[in-house]
């Protein structure tokens, strides 16, 4: 059985990303598009935790890198910051179309 | 040094920023008890005044004291106060005082604590964007920026219109952050940290022909999420869209702020994509200038071509914003090789004075129509301008002036960016003079394309009779906010020297 290296968490984190980003792209509600954000965020913050565990420093000794924990924490805090600001807008847009599809807003075009 | 006097360092650095915040929230809190517009938008002008003031303070004694003396970015400190920084922070400060000028009259009483704390932070934000010298903090800066702006584009209207664009501007905001992030945690993968400067060295000093593809990837989507903000094709979607449906304060805000941010992030990082004192033909030192040819004619066609179409004034100043943004990014596609044969205007000093210029004249522009709108009658399409001269003779002047500028009339700001951009890619060395002359002669052709929509305006206001009287009574801040970005725009068309030197030390090439 093969260990589980760098590589595997760093196509996970690419896998992540594209799944969000197909989310985004293709989902109509308000709430799955919200979702897509998540899974993109994630998808990052997956690299940097699993670049701050596996890196090594120019001798090659294992070596603990904080900043990339430290970022992935501050990118979830983020995250939840946003999705506070996302669902009050959602929200809003509810109480005027009476629906969270995104297609129904077309006021603005041209 | 001790860390902790490392970090008490960096906390004085981000003083003003940290007066802007705490008073935001100040605000926010005091916003319950008080609801009156002038009140607070007085209070936020006296709390830019102050953060100018603390930011201006070490500079009265530099000499004598070095812990304030401008340094250079280092590999220790995640803020820096370089010239750059120090240059963006006054713009910053400016631009967020003719900000609150401008939304005097604008916001609605009972909001309007809330509005200006929002505002607070998106200039404490782009301040530290400016001084960023860690991915972690560019990133904190960047969403100081984008955040208050969704609440302040979900606050300030409250019609169909308006909710969509919160949503749309919401959500591809939020889009283009993920991009970012992704980007960076390859940066971060690639050396180990997140300190921007010693990530550069160590980006720099990795042998050309071995950096990974990963890099190619990291550069793509890094510029991807910060084209976004400066509005590059083919991310420029929703700016016409969210500047209708928002209000004429918020459009002007979302064309001036996130494009300062933007173009200073891309500075920033993108260094270590211009080859410095390394030979060019690094991977990527040549395949970025490529990158950004091709953003560049894009942005400024698509930008200008399809303002051609368009009636509505603010969808015309979206597009036109779109087009600038083409104009700007001709200075980050000639940086590399300018830097590299020592010109006499880089092409990131272009830059960033054609930022400064384009803020100007924009706001300007963003000031005038809600100068002259009021909430029964407001001033939508082209035809609402007709024959304003003879009723605001003064203010259809300014809005002239910047409308001319922004067609690049000389003795204009306009002109003389344009001329610097348009030279730089005319300067460029033999090998790739074709391809950079081809790039000078699109953008020629888009400036005077361009002429068509901003003459049409100006017609509208001199040529024509007026099909409604426009009477608004007059307001000194609303007519504050337009002198200054007017006296802005014409010292810089006919005296631009200084700024041109003050972006030449900041950016160094």
């Amino acid at each position: 059985m093969t260990p589980i290296t760098l590589n595997h968490y760093l196509a996970l984190g690419a896998v992540l990303f594209v799944c969000g980003v197909l989310c985004m792209a293709t989902k109509r509600n308000a709430i799955g598009v919200l979702m897509g954000v998540e899974l993109v965020l994630n998808g990052a913050n997956i690299n940097f935790v699993a670049f701050a565990y596996y890196l090594r420093d120019p001798q090659g000794n294992a070596v603990f890198l904080v900043e990339g924990q430290v970022f992935a924490l501050f990118v979830i805090v983020l995250a939840a910051a946003e999705a506070a600001i996302a669902l009050a807008i959602v929200l809003n847009f509810y109480n005027n179309h009476l629906t969270v599809d995104v297609d129904t807003a077309e006021e603005l075009k041209g | 040094m001790n860390p902790t006097v490392e970090l008490a360092n960096v906390y004085l650095l981000a003083l003003p920023e940290i007066v802007l915040t705490l008073s935001a929230c100040l605000l926010f809190l005091a916003g319950t008890f008080r609801q009156n517009r002038h009140f607070w938008a007085m209070k936020s002008l006296g709390i830019l005044g102050a953060a100018a003031f603390i930011l201006a303070l070490p500079f009265y004694r530099q000499p004598v004291d070095p812990l304030f003396a401008l340094q250079a970015p280092n590999m220790v400190q995640p803020i820096v106060l370089d010239r750059l920084a120090l240059l963006l922070k006054i713009v910053a400060l400016i631009g967020g005082a003719v900000l609150v000028l401008f939304s005097w009259n604008e916001v609605s009483d009972d909001l309007a604590a809330e509005y200006h704390a929002c505002l607070l932070v998106i200039i404490a934000g782009v301040g530290l964007s400016a001084m960023a010298n860690d991915l972690i903090i560019l990133f904190l800066a960047l969403e100081m920026i984008s955040i208050p702006t969704y609440v302040i584009l979900y606050l300030q209207k409250t019609d169909l219109g308006a909710r969509e664009a919160a949503a749309k501007y919401f959500l591809l905001s939020v889009f283009s952050t993920g991009l970012l992030l992704f980007g960076f945690s390859y940066l971060y993968g690639l050396c180990g940290t997140t300190n921007i400067t010693a990530l550069l060295d160590g980006l720099r000093s990795t042998d050309a022909g071995r950096l990974p593809l990963i890099a190619l990837v990291a550069l793509v989507m890094v510029v991807a999420g910060l084209g976004f903000k400066i509005t590059a094709v083919p991310f420029h979607f929703y700016a016409p869209d969210v500047y209708q449906g928002t209000s004429l304060t918020s459009a002007a805000l979302l064309a001036f702020v996130p494009k300062v941010a933007g173009f200073a992030a891309l500075l920033r990082v993108l260094d270590f994509v211009w080859p410095g004192n390394r030979p060019p033909g690094v991977a990527l030192g040549t395949q970025a200038p490529i990158l950004f040819w091709i953003l560049a004619a894009m942005t400024m066609t698509v930008g200008n071509v399809l303002a051609l179409l368009q009636d509505n004034l603010k969808r015309i100043l979206a597009y036109s914003s779109v087009a600038h943004a083409g104009y700007m990014l001709i200075g980050l596609a000639t940086a590399p090789e300018l830097a590299h044969q020592a010109a006499a205007v880089g092409g990131g000093q272009a830059v960033v004075f054609y930022l400064v210029s384009y803020g100007a004249m924009t706001v300007g522009a963003f000031a005038v129509l809600a100068y002259l709108s009021t909430p029964q009658a407001p001033i939508e399409t082209v035809d609402d301008l007709a024959g304003v001269s003879r009723s605001h003779p003064a203010v259809a002047l300014m809005m002239a002036i910047f409308l001319f500028s922004l067609i690049g009339m000389p003795l204009t700001a306009g002109f003389a960016g344009k001329f610097f951009l348009f030279l730089g890619a005319l300067e460029v060395r033999p090998e790739q003079a074709v391809l950079f002359r081809c790039l000078a002669l699109i953008a020629a052709l888009n400036a005077a394309a361009g002429a068509w929509y901003y003459l049409r305006i100006i017609a509208a206001m001199y040529l024509r009779t007026p099909l409604r009287a426009i009477d608004k009574p007059a307001t000194w801040p609303g007519l504050a906010a337009i002198a200054v970005c007017a006296a802005i725009t014409v010292a810089l068309g006919v005296y631009p020297t200084p700024l041109l030197q003050a972006a030449k030390a900041a950016v160094g090439q």
